[in-house]
C-alpha cells in the first residue's frame, strides 16, 4: 500500500474510533432523537471507511491518490461531524433547565407542528434559533437569559422558521398569487440595475420568512408576541432600521398587530393598556421616508405580501389564542400573579400557558405604569419569570394525572 | 386549633384568594388530605453542596458575589419519571412539588411521613411554615440510613399539619419574610444576619478585653 494512503487511512481509522468513543458517552434522555440521526450518519462514515480501505490495496498510482482524497474528504466529513457532536453532546438528557420551561418548549411543538417532537435543546449564543437538521430539531436558548419565559414567544417565531423550511411549495404558490401586486410596486420602485434586481430577489423572501414567523408567533402567543417582540426589536433604530434578513420594526408591528386583530385580541388589548397599543400602532403606522428606491421597494412589497403571509399561517396553525375561549382565564391569571399566587387550578384550555403568560406580562406592565417605557423591563422581572414556570410546570402535571386517571 | 379534615376543606374553599389555603396541585385529594394533615410530593428541583469547589462552608463570612453566584451549590432538574439517589449522610435541599399560599391565620409544620422515616430518610428539619407564607416549601433532605436511598419527584415524601389562630396575625411572613415566594429549593440566606454576627464578636472581644483587665498580677 502506498505510504500517504496509508497515512490517510491511519489518520481516518484513529479519529473514527475516537468519535465513536464520544458517542458512546451521550447518555439518554431528552433530545436523543437528535443524536439517533447522528449516529445514523456517523455509521455512514464508518461504513464508506470500510469500503475505502477494501479498496485501498489497488496498485495503480492513480488509484491511490483516489483514495488518498476521499480519505480526506471522509476526514472532513467527519471532524464536521465530530464538532456537531462535541457542540451538542451535553445537551441529551440535560438536567439544568426547569421542568416547566421544558414543557413549554414542547407545548410551542405542539402547537406549531401538532404532534409531539423531542426537540435537542442547546444554550449557548446571544440570540435564539430554531434549526432543523435530519430528523431532530435544535433550539437554542440564548446563554444570556435561558429560562427567561417572558420572551418565549419569541421562541415561537424561531420554531416557526423550522415550519417555513418545510412549506416551501405552498410559500410559492404564496408568491405566485402576489406577483401582480409584486410588479406593481417594483415599477414605483425600479431597480438601480441588475445587482439590485437580483439582491432584492434574494433579500424579499428572506423578510417573508421573517414575516411568516412573526404571524406565526402572534396567532399562537397571541398579544405576548407583540409586547416580547417590542421589547426586542424596538432600539434606538426603531424607526427605518432594517436589517438584512429581518424587515424593519414598524413593518413587524404591521403585520402582528393585523394579526391580533384578525383574531380578535386588539380590543382587549386597546382596553387592558391603551397606551402601549395606540404606540404600537403608530409605530406600524409609519412609511418609509429615505432616498432608498430598495428599502422603499422592500417595505411596500411586504405590506403587499402581508395579507398572503398571514391566511398561509392561519391555514397551518389552526389552534390560534382567541379572546372568545382565553379572555377570562387571562384575567383570573392576572388577579392569581397580582397577589403571588400561582394560577394553577384555572380551567385547562388549549392554550392555557400563553394565558398565564399574557396575565404575567399585564401585571408587569400595570407594575410599572402601563407606559410604552414599561416594556424593556418587563422580561427581566426574575421572580415573575420563576412564578410562570411553576405555574406551567404544576399545571401540567396536575392536567396529565387528571388525564392518565381519567384512563 | 388543630385543623382536622373539614377545617382544611373549609379553608381552602374559602372565597378571597387572601384568604384561602392554598395546597395546589393536590393531584390525588381524597388520598393527600388524612384526618389531620395534608400529604406534599417530593418536587423537581433540588441544590446540593458543591462539596468539591470549596474548602468550608461559612456563609456568614462568605464572599457576597460567590453567594449570588450559587458557587456554594449546584442545582440539578429531575423531571417526573427521573430519580436521583440520596446516599447515606448525603444531606440535598429540595421542595415540595405543591405551591403552598398560608392564610394570615393558619400556621403549619412539616414533618416527614413515617413510612420514609423508617427508611432513614428525613424530609424537613427547619418545619414552621407562617401565617401568609406563598411559595414551594424547601425540604431538607437526609438520608440517615445505611443504604442509598431512590427519591423520586412526585412521591409524597412529607406532610403539613395545620393550625389555625382565633384571629389573623397582625404580622404576616408575606411582610417579614426572607424567602418571598420560592419556586424551588432556597438555599440559606444567612447573609443578611452579618451585622448581628460582627455584633457578636464584638462583644467577644469586649469579653475578652475585661479578662485580660481581671487577670490578676503574679508576684513573687
Amino acid at each position: 500500500m502506498d505510504d500517504h494512503v496509508a497515512f490517510a487511512l491511519a489518520a481516518l481509522s484513529s479519529e473514527i474510533e475516537a468519535a465513536g468513543a464520544r458517542h458512546d458517552e451521550v447518555t439518554g434522555g431528552m433530545g436523543e432523537r437528535f443524536f439517533v440521526a447522528f449516529r445514523a450518519d456517523f455509521e455512514d462514515i464508518r461504513q464508506k471507511f470500510t469500503e475505502l480501505s477494501a479498496t485501498s490495496a489497488a496498485t495503480s498510482e492513480k488509484r491511490a491518490l483516489s483514495v488518498e482524497r476521499s480519505a480526506a474528504s471522509l476526514l472532513d466529513r467527519l471532524r464536521t461531524h465530530d464538532a456537531m457532536v462535541a457542540e451538542f453532546a451535553a445537551d441529551v438528557g440535560r438536567e439544568d433547565l426547569p421542568v416547566g420551561y421544558l414543557m413549554l418548549i414542547d407545548k410551542i411543538f405542539a402547537d406549531v407542528f401538532e404532534s409531539p417532537i423531542d426537540p435537542l435543546v442547546h444554550v449557548a449564543n446571544a440570540e435564539g434559533y430554531s434549526i432543523s437538521s435530519g430528523s431532530g430539531i435544535i433550539v437554542n436558548l440564548p446563554a444570556v437569559d435561558p429560562t427567561n419565559v417572558l420572551l418565549s414567544p419569541i421562541l415561537v417565531h424561531e420554531v416557526g422558521h423550522v415550519l417555513f423550511g418545510r412549506i416551501t411549495s405552498q410559500y410559492n404558490e404564496n408568491q405566485h398569487a402576489n406577483a401582480s401586486a409584486l410588479a406593481a410596486v417594483a415599477v414605483k420602485y425600479p431597480a438601480n440595475d441588475r445587482k439590485d434586481e437580483a439582491e432584492r430577489e434574494a433579500q424579499l423572501p428572506l423578510w417573508a420568512e421573517e414575516l411568516f414567523c412573526d404571524a406565526v408567533a402572534a396567532l399562537i402567543a397571541g398579544p405576548s408576541f407583540l409586547l416580547a417582540l417590542c421589547s426586542r426589536i424596538v432600539g434606538t433604530n426603531w424607526n427605518w432600521y432594517a436589517g438584512q434578513d429581518h424587515p424593519p420594526p414598524a413593518i413587524r408591528l404591521h403585520l402582528v398587530i393585523r394579526v391580533l386583530d384578525a383574531i380578535g385580541w386588539l380590543p382587549h388589548m386597546e382596553k387592558a393598556a391603551p397606551a402601549i397599543v395606540s404606540w404600537a400602532k403608530e409605530i406600524a403606522s409609519r412609511s418609509a421616508t429615505v432616498e432608498d428606491n430598495r428599502l422603499n421597494f422592500l417595505c411596500e412589497a411586504a405590506l403587499a405580501l402581508e395579507a398572503g403571509i398571514i391566511d398561509l399561517a392561519h391555514n397551518l396553525i389552526p389552534t390560534a389564542l382567541r379572546p372568545e375561549s382565553s379572555a377570562r382565564n387571562v384575567l383570573e391569571a392576572a388577579r392569581h400573579f397580582r397577589q403571588s399566587v400561582l394560577p394553577i387550578e384555572l380551567p385547562r384550555s388549549a392554550g392555557v400557558e400563553w394565558e398565564f403568560l399574557l396575565g404575567a406580562w399585564l401585571v408587569a406592565l400595570e407594575d410599572r405604569g402601563l407606559i410604552p417605557s414599561s416594556i424593556p423591563a418587563v422580561p427581566f422581572d426574575k421572580e415573575l419569570n420563576g412564578l410562570l414556570i411553576k405555574t406551567i410546570e404544576l399545571s401540567r402535571i396536575a392536567e396529565l394525572w387528571s388525564n392518565d386517571s381519567s384512563h | 386549633m388543630t385543623l382536622l379534615t373539614e377545617g382544611i376543606n373549609a379553608a381552602m374553599a374559602r372565597h378571597k384568594l387572601n384568604e384561602r389555603l392554598i395546597i395546589s396541585p393536590l393531584l390525588d385529594r381524597e388520598q393527600q388530605i388524612g384526618p389531620g394533615t395534608v400529604d406534599l410530593r417530593l418536587g423537581t428541583e433540588f441544590l446540593e453542596f458543591n462539596r468539591s469547589g470549596r474548602a468550608i462552608l461559612d456563609v456568614l463570612n462568605a464572599d457576597d458575589s460567590a453567594l449570588r453566584r450559587g458557587a456554594y451549590e449546584r442545582r440539578t432538574v429531575v423531571p417526573l419519571g427521573g430519580q436521583l439517589a440520596l446516599h447515606p449522610g448525603q444531606f440535598i435541599l429540595g421542595s415540595t412539588l405543591e405551591f403552598v399560599s398560608m392564610p394570615s391565620d393558619i400556621s403549619g409544620q412539616v414533618v416527614s411521613r413515617s413510612s420514609w422515616g423508617r427508611l432513614g430518610l428525613l424530609v424537613a428539619t427547619a418545619v414552621v411554615v407562617q401565617p401568609g407564607y406563598k411559595g414551594v416549601l424547601t425540604l431538607e433532605l437526609v438520608n440517615t440510613g445505611g443504604v442509598p436511598i431512590v427519591l423520586r419527584p412526585g412521591t409524597r415524601v412529607a406532610q403539613i399539619q395545620l393550625w389555625q389562630a382565633d384571629k389573623a396575625a397582625s404580622s404576616s411572613y408575606a411582610a417579614h419574610g426572607k424567602y418571598q415566594v420560592p419556586v424551588g429549593p432556597e438555599a440559606a440566606k444567612l447573609a443578611g444576619e452579618r451585622a448581628e454576627a460582627s455584633k457578636l464578636a464584638d462583644i467577644g472581644s469586649f469579653v475578652a478585653h475585661l479578662n485580660e483587665e481581671a487577670e490578676p498580677t503574679h508576684s513573687t
